[in-house]
């Protein structure tokens, strides 16, 4: 009767330097640029910023990046937010990525369907766990928020099918589907003949949108026929899953290894991860903590507080740096690493979670083939006189390839500092 | 092709076309044109566009609820002398005037004489009624919408109306997504996902009971947990109060299909019989964890008891017990009888504020005997849900004609809310079984059929057919989407079945049985919430460091508004309650905010929240008795415009907006619909931290003539509410450097003397066919589905007219709603 071991790193050792298979590239085999991708990671209860910002040598997050060799591949920026109301506890926290506006569309979405056109999935929502509040980095058009993935298994599945009987099913769902909606559009006919010329163009509605969406489940029905690639030899999902708050750091882990094969087998370009606020004590190591994550972010700057918190968000930035060492040791179909190709960026609208503040975030970019220069400061004193989170995104958003000058209320850039 | 357009084209066919459309006639009389192109045009038309206002385009189609708007508000801007404005270059003489005006007035009325009520237009079930409805149809509550089915437009003022249920593409998704997700819980597919694995005790105890039995995680101190950790086995606590502290088994099983799964295991009694004398039973319960946050999803009571299996005393042995577990849900178990009843609290309440681990230890320290469990094996499915048997008495189920017609046709009759002609039934009927022969299997059949059904627009559009007065059934769909927004009952079914459902005495029994069932919680809710506000109240952000403000305030605010509204409903008092009354609600939590003498501070109301995980509910308040400590300002809070949610909703949770605050009580108590600021004038920017500037800025509406015909009537309303702050709370000064003293006093347009929310309540009781025309207005508003149409006013009018003299009760209201010829016209 023993703990069951949780090993995943093992599958990257072996993974070293694996090439990107052409065979799995899809639809981009015949471009020759390599495809533009997006990680937006957030952290529901913040970083413990003296150890967050690479302006100080000793920061205890950045070492992670440090011993994975991946020194030069980030820039740590402090000096943004929103500038929007500074208390609310952790209301606000999903705001991260849309902007001080609540309820909008947060940036992964925004570049999803353009990046994530030719993918199997245009993006992925993956959480460590269960989110309180219902308040996870993604939200789309309407600024709905959109459910994660919280269970390592549905997301291998996603990536890697899940066994024939399962395809059948959903090959008949949707080929069902595509004829109950001719059907439907049939007898439809009928309700046009019992209504007035006004409803009758209500009506179109009803056609046009059963129109586009038999083409959605025939777009689906293509990717099910497209044999799913084969998940790398080095890894395996626990025998058992446990997704309890208790196992945050080990379902992130596994989330972190899955993004990295869901990018190098280019199923997906776009993701969102959600680290979320932990109400229990976590497993760090084998070992059960003393206090739930929660309790520790409310440190009071207190010492005996302080080093579990940083020992827990450690553990993110290991999977952090695992997950980017792995994408820049593998080449992307133009020859350039699957890193320099696909922008990370970390951070949280929740500043400083002792005090529930929202100044001055924790931001982190990396990847992406930006003039990474470790941290830089913002700020009305500083070198660089932005004060916006949202100002990095534009720059993101150019850098990945949008036109576009705004996002949310910011109207400036961190073009100069960046690019 | 538009309506008027379509009328064009009959006007030929004979005199009774030409004398339905003579309100319709694309031209105004000369009398109109010849003042508008001297007076009106040189800055509202082709050149100049003033106000974003052009009148020469202005459609003349006065029995259209749209065009007589603009041009009821021309004729009250040259009524009133708003326009032309001062600096312009003519102005016209006062026989002018008249003329034009009196015009006006005889093609209103004109119009009036002609026209009908009636013209929903056809509209999609909302969220709320969709879901609602799925779970009334296949008697499943269990039911839930993905997370990714779009919201609903608010662009509407309420959200039965046309206006935001716009079927888009991504509406259509959702519905074929939910459709099949149902169809699968009704009908399930051949080969269903299997699962199967098996635990030992230290994957059982996840979660929290991982800290207690873990084995392996030494961390632990402390003498008691010393004790527990070298065991080799789980001890079920019999502690059953809160979930969480008894319950096994956690995060590791997600039910992969709706069906029976078999769960053995290795357990023993310590003892032959548990406190009631009875061998110890171990229950089965199943929850649904995404419902809840951790602790609260674990509550007993709202989990479901599908099994139970005693358990033998002796050596361990593999015990057998068959469990139905819904798809996406995943279940606990409890030993049932190691302790009697009474011996530990019931419920959360009882548990109050002390920390539920105490009795916990308590439980486990106990040295009565219970249950040991050293494993677990789970294996599925091994059959379909007891209910699947149920309804299809056997599985897989018979596909025939007749078995179709005596299963498949009064479900889609029920969800058409109709029956089906001679046609529809043949043609489900033969699309049904020609499925079921292509695909093989008879499940493969029932699967299309449900899903054919709920993607259908009979299903999804409601009252759709052309008439000028609702049959049977869509007065009873109309009717039961009003009071219980969902689907029809039985007893409507049968009434609307027999053709009496349309009989007035019928009709009124039917309301008041309907607002006598629990549904009817769905109007107060659904109807309250959108006319009240409490949607807007359940997202506002509300700066925390400057408001007393957490997530128990905001449950005290939306509910005291409810049960305020139900308290007018239930007991059918007279409506003039909505304006003023001598009673209220409110919670522990509002209490702390507002600072009641001897009051729980919100750290001890949001403590006890969080052991009992139940919030404070509002409790009511008689003004003329308040109890010591209470603020002298609560004694004032009577009627809707005391209820902080109300105040609440026009601020931005930082500060309050005496616009935003007039314009509420404009449109929600004076059924007034001041138009949007246009587009070219820039938005007043009011800082009430910095005090001396409100009213100074405020005046700038009434110096500029864009500005003052709306903000007369808005402006003073608003002032005479700012004693309240952004969530309601009394204030007698602003914050802020300035710190002034708050003037509530104004004058409305006609002279009335505003001095707080009292002299709008005064006003509003001295002219109460303000209220009760705009009360019955958005009730037909919400229960028609439509904004009301010049036919409609006219009904309007006459219920109002008729008000008894000591004034309408709810109720009665509601019923002269329904019976109005605009509840049932199409």
């Amino acid at each position: 009767m023993k703990a069951h071991p949780i090993h995943r790193r093992r599958f990257l050792q072996g993974a070293v330097a694996l090439p990107l298979l052409p065979s799995l590239m899809g639809a981009t085999r015949s471009k020759s640029a390599a495809p533009k991708r997006l990680v937006c990671v957030s952290a529901q209860l913040g970083w413990y910023k003296p150890d967050f910002f690479a302006s100080d040598p000793n920061a205890r997050l950045i070492k992670p990046f440090d011993r994975a060799g991946l020194g030069d591949a980030f820039t740590t920026i402090s000096g943004l937010d929103h500038k929007g109301p500074t208390g609310n506890g952790h209301a606000l926290v999903y705001t991260l990525f849309t902007g001080q506006v609540p309820r909008s569309i947060s940036l992964d979405q925004v570049v999803a369907p353009r990046l994530g056109a030719d993918t199997r999935y245009e993006s992925l929502q993956l959480s460590a766990g269960e989110l309180r509040n219902n308040a996870p980095v993604s939200h789309n058009a309407s600024g709905i928020p959109l459910p994660p993935i919280i269970r390592p298994s549905s997301l291998f599945a996603k990536l890697f099918g899940s066994g024939e009987a399962d395809k059948q099913r959903q090959q008949y769902i949707l080929d069902s589907g595509r004829s109950i909606l001719d059907d439907v559009a049939a007898d439809a006919k009928s309700l046009g003949k019992r209504v007035d010329q006004e409803d009758r163009d209500k009506l179109d509605e009803y056609f046009t949108s059963v129109r586009q969406v038999e083409d959605r489940l025939a777009r689906r029905r293509d990717w099910l026929d497209k044999p799913f690639p084969k998940p790398d030899s080095g890894f395996s999902l626990p025998p058992e899953e446990n997704v309890a708050e208790t196992m945050l750091l080990q379902n992130e882990d596994l989330m972190w290894d899955l993004m990295a094969l869901a990018i190098k087998n280019d199923s997906c370009r776009v993701f969102s991860l959600t680290i979320p606020l932990g109400g229990a004590a976590l497993v760090l190591g084998d070992q059960l903590m003393s206090a739930s994550y929660h309790q520790f972010s409310h440190h009071g700057n207190r010492k005996d507080r302080i080093d579990p918190l940083v020992a827990i968000e450690t553990a993110h930035m290991t999977g952090a740096a695992r997950f980017m060492k792995a994408l820049k040791e593998t080449a992307d179909i133009d020859g350039s690493s699957l890193l320099d190709n696909t922008t990370v960026l970390i951070g949280s609208a929740m500043a400083d979670a002792s005090k529930h503040r929202r100044v001055d975030y924790p931001l982190m970019v990396a990847g992406g083939g930006y003039r990474h220069q470790r941290h830089i400061s913002c700020g009305p004193d500083e070198s660089h006189k932005n004060e916006m989170a949202c100002d990095l995104y534009v720059t993101v958003l150019q850098k990945l390839g949008f036109e576009r000058e705004s996002f949310s209320s910011s109207k400036s850039n961190l073009n100069a500092a960046l690019l | 092709m538009s309506v008027s357009s379509f009328w064009k084209f009959l006007l030929p066919l004979g005199s009774l076309a030409l004398a339905l459309s003579a309100g319709r006639s694309a031209e105004p009389p000369s009398d109109v044109v010849d003042f508008t192109e001297q007076y009106c045009v040189s800055c509202h038309g082709p050149d100049k566009q003033k106000g974003d206002f052009r009148i020469d385009q202005l459609a003349w189609d006065l029995g259209a609820i749209d065009s007589r708007e603009n041009w009821e508000l021309v004729h009250d801007y040259i009524l009133e002398g708003d326009m032309p404005p001062e600096e312009a270059k003519k102005h016209p003489k006062r026989g002018d005037r008249q003329t034009f005006l009196s015009a006006l007035e005889e093609a209103f009325a004109q119009a009036d004489r002609e026209a009908k009520p009636g013209g929903t237009p056809l509209r999609r079930l909302n969220r709320v009624e969709y879901l609602n409805t799925v779970r009334d149809l296949f008697e499943l509550p269990e039911i839930k919408l993905p997370l990714s089915f779009p919201e609903d437009a608010t662009s509407a003022e309420f959200d039965t109306m046309p206006e935001g249920l716009y079927l888009s593409p991504a509406v259509m998704e959702a519905y074929h997504e939910t459709a099949t997700n149902i169809a699968n819980l009704v009908a399930p597919l051949p080969r269903q996902p299997t699962y199967q694995a098996s635990y030992g005790v230290t994957e059982i105890g996840g979660d929290v009971i991982r800290r207690w039995f873990g084995p392996k995680l030494k961390k632990l101190e402390g003498r008691f947990w010393d004790r527990y950790e070298k065991r080799d086995y789980l001890m079920f606590t019999g502690f059953n109060n809160s979930g969480w502290t008894g319950a096994l088994w956690d995060t590791l099983f997600l039910a992969p299909a709706s069906g029976v799964y078999r769960v053995r295991l290795l357990a023993n009694a310590q003892a032959d019989a548990g406190a009631d004398g009875k061998p110890l039973r171990l229950g089965f319960y199943t929850f649904d964890p995404s419902n809840n946050s951790l602790p609260k999803r674990y509550r007993r009571e709202w989990a479901k008891r599908v099994a139970e299996v005693e358990v033998p005393a002796g050596e361990p042995t593999w015990i057998d017990c068959l469990v139905p577990v819904e798809a996406g849900r995943t279940f606990h178990i409890y030993c049932e009888n190691r302790f009697s009843d009474g011996k530990f609290p019931a419920d959360n309440v009882a548990v109050g504020k002390n920390d539920i681990n105490v009795w916990v230890r308590k439980a486990m320290a106990d040295p009565a005997p219970t249950v040991e469990l050293r494993g677990m094996e789970v294996e599925g499915l091994v059959d379909v849900a007891p209910r699947v048997r149920e309804f299809f008495e056997s599985w897989p189920p018979k596909l025939s004609q007749s078995e179709l017609e005596s299963k498949l046709i009064p479900l889609a009759s029920r969800a058409f809310r109709r029956p089906l002609s001679d046609s529809e039934k043949g043609n489900l009927i033969d699309a049904v079984l020609e499925h079921g022969e292509e695909a093989g299997s008879p499940e493969f059949a029932w699967h299309y059929a449900i899903r054919r059904i709920l993607c259908s627009t009979e299903f999804l559009y409601r009252e759709a057919d052309e008439t000028d007065i609702l049959d049977d059934f869509a007065l009873a769909s109309r009717l039961s989407y009003f009071l219980w927004s969902s689907m029809p009952d039985e007893e409507l079914f049968e009434l609307a079945e027999s053709g009496s459902l349309s009989d007035p005495d019928v009709l009124e029994l039917q309301i008041q049985r309907m607002l006598n069932n629990p549904k009817s919680q769905r109007f107060v809710k659904h109807f309250a919430g959108q006319w009240l506000g409490n949607r807007a109240v359940a997202n506002i952000n509300v700066c925390d460091i400057r408001y007393q403000w957490d997530e128990n305030v905001r449950y005290g605010f939306m509910r005291s508004t409810e049960r305020f509204f139900e308290e007018v409903l239930r007991e059918n008092l007279p409506i003039a309650t909505f304006i003023d009354s001598d009673f209220t609600y409110a919670n522990t939590a509002m209490l702390a905010a507002w600072g009641v003498e001897g009051a729980a501070t919100l750290a001890d109301v949001a403590a006890l929240q969080r052991h009992s995980q139940i919030w404070a509910e509002p409790e009511r308040f008689s003004l003329d008795k308040l109890p010591a400590g209470m603020p002298v300002h609560v004694r004032d809070r009577g009627g809707v415009l005391g209820l902080p949610g109300v105040l609440t909703e026009t601020g931005d949770g930082v500060e309050s907006s005496p616009i935003l605050r007039g314009v509420w009580v404009l449109e929600k108590l004076f059924g007034e619909h001041p138009p949007p600021p246009p587009k070219d004038v820039p938005a007043l920017d009011i800082d009430t931290s910095q005090a001396t500037s409100v009213r100074e800025t405020l005046k700038a509406h009434t110096e500029l003539e864009t500005c003052a015909k709306c903000h007369r009537d808005i402006d003073p309303l608003g002032l005479a509410l700012e004693n309240y702050d952004a969530i309601g709370g009394w204030r007698t000064e602003y914050v802020g450097a300035s710190g002034s003293i708050i003037d509530a006093t104004s004058t409305m347009p006609d002279g009335t003397q505003l001095d707080g929310a009292a002299s709008i309540k005064k006003h509003l009781l001295e002219n109460r066919e303000i209220f009760t025309r705009n009360l019955l207005t958005k009730l037909l508003e919400y229960g028609a589905g439509r904004k009301l149409s010049v036919g409609d006013r006219r009904v309007v009018d006459e219920i109002v007219a008729n008000e008894p003299s000591e004034g309408y009760r709810f109720q009665d209201l509601i019923i002269a709603a329904i019976n109005s010829d605009v509840f049932r016209a199409k």
